[in-house]
């Protein structure tokens, strides 16, 4: 299963990668949003993106997400939204734009989210 | 044609004697030959007495000077005297009189005499004297008034407030220099206005009118009882400040004779209290990086995702995620703070079932009551949906069951009961109404100190009896769960003994929870 990880704090980027492959995924990462979308272009296996709302560079995940969606190859990506942004109007934002679940980074466990993710991919190949 | 009227002699005669006037007639050398009845009624002499007599019997009390030129007048220059004098009566009392003397003469214009005529003004003199005393009295007054009024002036406009009086109908009649300076504008486009209907506007913050019952001074008015608000108000150019009021009716023997209202712009007070909850709002949201780093971290560690880890490795790893487990939840709870002061979170009430939240948030303490070995009950009867907010009504049942958990010694007990109030009534000293749901939580915890008691719901405050048996408590859990029922309608108090225990009442309101905009949720704990 290959994921792609948007994150711009390294070290919890490298506690979700980790974390990410001990559960079985292929893991890509990026810091901003043009890398991302760079990755999101180059890998057509991508089954899934993690995706925070701060990021390095002038870009947000908003960007991030409202380019993905636009594009009929990507839209069916599910994005996950792991940020410590609280605010219901932010929240509000994704899920409008297509973000499948919001997460607040403080409030869950690593392995919470991970096997929502799991569970939700397992789904959907049921349904295909 | 009065002269010519022929009139008897006895008919005159009847006239002189019944005069109020003093009436005598004397001889060329000033003694009496005829004194009618007002005299002896005046000076208080017998008709004997006078008659031989001179006026100097009642009289002779003037100068020297005044005496010789009377006589100079009358005798030598045979002319009417006409003044006021000074005379005495029998009894000694000095009265006052106008007289006229006249002389009578001949054709050959030779003295034969002097008729005169004296008017008792006494009593005119005194009255005069009165009406003088008073006059200057209500001057003297008058002046006490002016300077008071001036003093009050300079006091009021050397005060910082605005001050505004007015009258039983609502309009204004003072208005002191800081009103004018805080409304822009002047005594005169002030003072005769109906307070205030539109000059300036009253609004919330985003601008929406206030109804004229909701203002401080209407409320005054209504209920003869000083009051509060705080609001804003909007200038003619449309700028908006805020403002705090308090109004004061003023009661005179049971009547409402108008409102003195005095404000004080807040705007620096505002901008330093949301530079505050901003700095909060900001630092909880940055530790909240750092926090998830070390949460994530130590699962892991304790996931043994970093290699097998000895017992008292474990051990300590679980204290450490035990203690940023705690720091996430005064994170959490900071935030909330500054989301409820800021005013940005929301209340969306939908349909609800408040036991089965009651019932999660028992599963969730399940851990902390089997630890302590608490005997927990809970009871319910009648329907217990409602319209609620599902997150803030969590976060209060969490804070009441949590608190009751936290402050009961081991093996104490512990009942939540949740039931419908059937018809309004009066519970522990708080009237619900009918139809509310009301949640009851009651512990043999430590109970809360009577001193304390008035101070369990103000931001940061922990109770002395429980600072020291729970380090883990934040002081802010009650303060939210008040600031939501405020926010949102409903109802929080407790009736507690030290020692003996505490127990909590929750009510929401028939009709359910208020519905609020907002930006923002409250984080979930």
């Amino acid at each position: 299963m290959d994921i792609l990880v948007i994150e711009d704090e390294k070290p919890l980027l490298d506690a979700i990668t980790i974390k990410l492959e001990k559960n079985g995924f292929t893991t890509f990462v990026a810091r901003t949003c043009e890398q991302a979308i760079s990755i999101l272009e180059s890998h057509p296996t991508l089954q899934a993106v993690w995706l925070d709302h701060y990021l390095i560079g002038e870009h947000t995940g908003i960007d991030f997400i409202a380019q993905a969606k636009q594009h009929p190859e990507y839209k069916h990506i599910p994005i996950f939204v792991v940020t410590n942004t609280g605010g219901t109007e932010k929240q509000q934002t994704y899920i409008r734009l297509g973000a499948e679940r919001y997460y607040i980074k403080s409030n869950h466990r690593l392995d919470e989210i991970i096997l929502d993710i799991q569970k939700y991919l397992t789904k959907k190949t049921q349904r295909s | 044609m009065q002269r010519t009227l022929p009139l008897p002699a006895d008919v005159l005669y009847a006239a002189l004697e019944s005069s109020s006037n003093h009436i005598i007639i004397t001889d060329p050398e000033g003694k009496i030959v005829y004194a009618n009845k007002a005299v002896s009624h005046i000076t208080g002499y017998a008709p004997e007495e006078i008659l031989g007599s001179t006026p100097r019997l009642w009289g002779g009390l003037m100068s020297q000077a005044f005496y010789t030129e009377f006589w100079d007048t009358i005798k030598h220059k045979k002319r009417p005297f006409y003044g006021e004098i000074n005379n005495k009566r029998k009894n000694g009392e000095l009265y006052t009189a106008v007289s006229r003397v006249s002389p009578i003469l001949n054709e050959a214009q030779e003295l034969l005499g002097f008729i005169g005529t004296e008017e008792d003004i006494s009593n005119r003199k005194e009255y005069e004297r009165t009406l003088e005393h008073r006059t200057q009295e209500l001057q003297e007054t008058k002046t006490q008034i002016e300077q008071e009024k001036v003093r009050y002036q300079a006091l009021l406009n050397s005060i910082g407030d605005g001050v505004v009086a007015c009258d039983q109908t609502g309009v204004a009649i003072f208005a002191n220099t800081a009103a004018e300076t805080i409304l822009g504008l002047t005594q005169e486009q002030i003072v005769g206005t109906t307070w205030t209907v539109s000059n300036p506007t009253v609004v919330t913050e985003q601008g929406d009118p206030i109804p004229l019952a909701m203002r401080a001074h209407m409320q005054a008015k209504a209920t003869s009882k000083v009051a509060h608000a705080r609001y804003y108000y909007q200038t003619l150019s449309g700028k908006k400040i805020p403002v705090s009021v308090t109004a004061s009716p003023i009661v005179l023997e049971n009547l409402y004779l108008g409102t003195i209202i005095v404000f004080r712009d807040v705007t620096s007070e505002t901008l330093v209290d949301k530079a505050k909850t901003e700095f909060v709002s900001l630092a909880s949201h940055q530790l909240r990086t750092p926090l998830s780093a070390i949460n994530w971290y130590t699962e892991m560690l304790l996931a043994g995702d970093g290699g097998p880890l000895l017992a008292e490795q474990r051990r300590y790893l679980q204290e450490v995620a035990t203690a940023n487990a705690r720091m996430i939840q005064l994170v959490n709870s900071l935030l909330n703070v500054s989301r409820i002061e800021l005013g940005t979170f929301m209340v969306q009430p939908q349909t609800v079932d408040v036991l089965s939240v009651l019932r999660s948030v028992m599963d969730e303490l399940k851990p902390a009551i089997d630890e302590r070995r608490l005997h927990f009950i809970e009871t319910h009867e009648g329907a217990t949906s409602t319209q609620a907010d599902p997150i803030l009504l969590r976060a209060i049942i969490q804070n009441i069951l949590s608190n009751a958990v936290k402050y009961t010694p081991e093996e104490g007990h512990i009942s939540a009961g949740l039931r419908t109030i059937p018809s309004a009534q009066e519970i522990a000293g708080v009237s619900v109404p009918a139809g509310s749901t009301l949640l009851t939580v009651t512990d043999t915890g430590y109970g809360i100190p009577e001193n304390q008691a008035h101070k369990i719901f103000t931001k940061l405050f922990r109770a002395d009896n429980v600072q020291e048996k729970d380090t883990q408590g934040t002081g802010l859990g009650l303060y939210i769960v008040k600031s939501i029922c405020q926010a949102a309608g409903g109802g929080i108090w407790f009736t507690s003994k030290e020692n003996q225990g505490s127990t909590f009442y929750f009510f929401i309101p028939p009709g359910g929870m208020q519905a609020k905009m907002g930006t923002k949720q409250l984080a979930t704990s």
